[in-house]
């Protein structure tokens, strides 16, 4: 599973961040979050599907 | 719903609208009949639901409440909020003077519209991302169980006064249809809220 940020959506809550911290991090800089992994690990696939659900914009993308 | 979690909804709901609005722009060729229906639409939504009534609930409730702490530091963020909703109600009035003559205007005036709304989602996407990491947590931190219940009540009662009966379900009709338009492959029933 593969995992990206629309960033024209990101709106910074840090909410994926918080459901998986492993794959999701967070810019305090440009506040958005960042995807930490290439590939989502196959035990932290059920958490990016619940961030991508939790996200209120809709702005992660989840590539099977 | 508490209060952190409905204004983190709203600002869902914007960010999908202001997506919206920059993709309208980029495509935007000769505006046609159904085209300048969904601008109204859009328009509508910025003028209405974000301003009067997103900004008015956070400047009529949320605001004042969390001034109450008189700290230095919530002032200034509260200061800066408020400026950029002043920014974001006179980005919008230039829009709307816009919108009134595109139809029949030229290319340099359709290409100063689009900068204009570009420079309004570039406004109000830093405004959400800033609102959301500073202000929302404000509101657990700082405000009793009690004095967040009574917010919601006052967040429902403002909700009728502004947007009357049904008008909160007929923006987010209009942000599910626009959304699924201008995104077909990105939306789906999941995301529609």
């Amino acid at each position: 599973m593969k995992v990206r940020i629309d960033y024209s959506l990101c709106m910074g809550d840090q909410n994926c961040h918080k459901v998986c911290p492993e794959v999701f991090d967070f810019d305090e800089d440009q506040l958005q979050s960042r995807v930490r992994v290439d590939t989502v690990p196959a035990h932290l696939e059920d958490e990016v599907r619940q961030a991508a659900k939790d996200c209120a914009p809709g702005a992660i993308i989840v590539e099977a | 719903m508490n209060p952190k979690g409905v204004l983190r909804e709203e600002h869902g709901r914007i960010m999908k609208m202001l997506a919206v609005l920059q993709r309208f722009f980029a495509t935007l060729a000769d505006l046609k009949e159904v085209e300048a229906q969904d601008l109204g639409a859009l328009m509508e939504f910025f003028e209405i639901y974000v301003d009067r009534y997103h900004h008015g609930k956070e400047e009529q409730l949320v605001f004042p409440a969390l001034s109450r702490a008189q700290t230095t530091k919530i002032d200034s963020l509260i200061s800066s909020l408020i400026d950029d909703h002043r920014q974001a109600r006179m980005g919008m009035e230039l829009l709307k003077f816009n919108v009134v003559t595109l139809p029949s205007c030229g290319e340099a005036d359709r290409s100063e519209f689009c900068e204009r709304a570009e420079n309004y989602v570039d406004l109000l996407r830093r405004h959400i991302r800033k609102e959301n990491s500073e202000l929302l947590p404000l509101i657990e931190e700082r405000l009793s169980e009690t004095e967040r219940l009574q917010m919601a009540g006052q967040f429902h009662d403002l909700e009728k006064v502004i947007l009357g009966s049904g008008g909160l379900e007929t923006f987010l009709a209009s942000v599910h249809r626009l959304s699924l338009k201008y995104f077909p492959s990105r939306y789906d029933s999941i995301h529609f809220t």
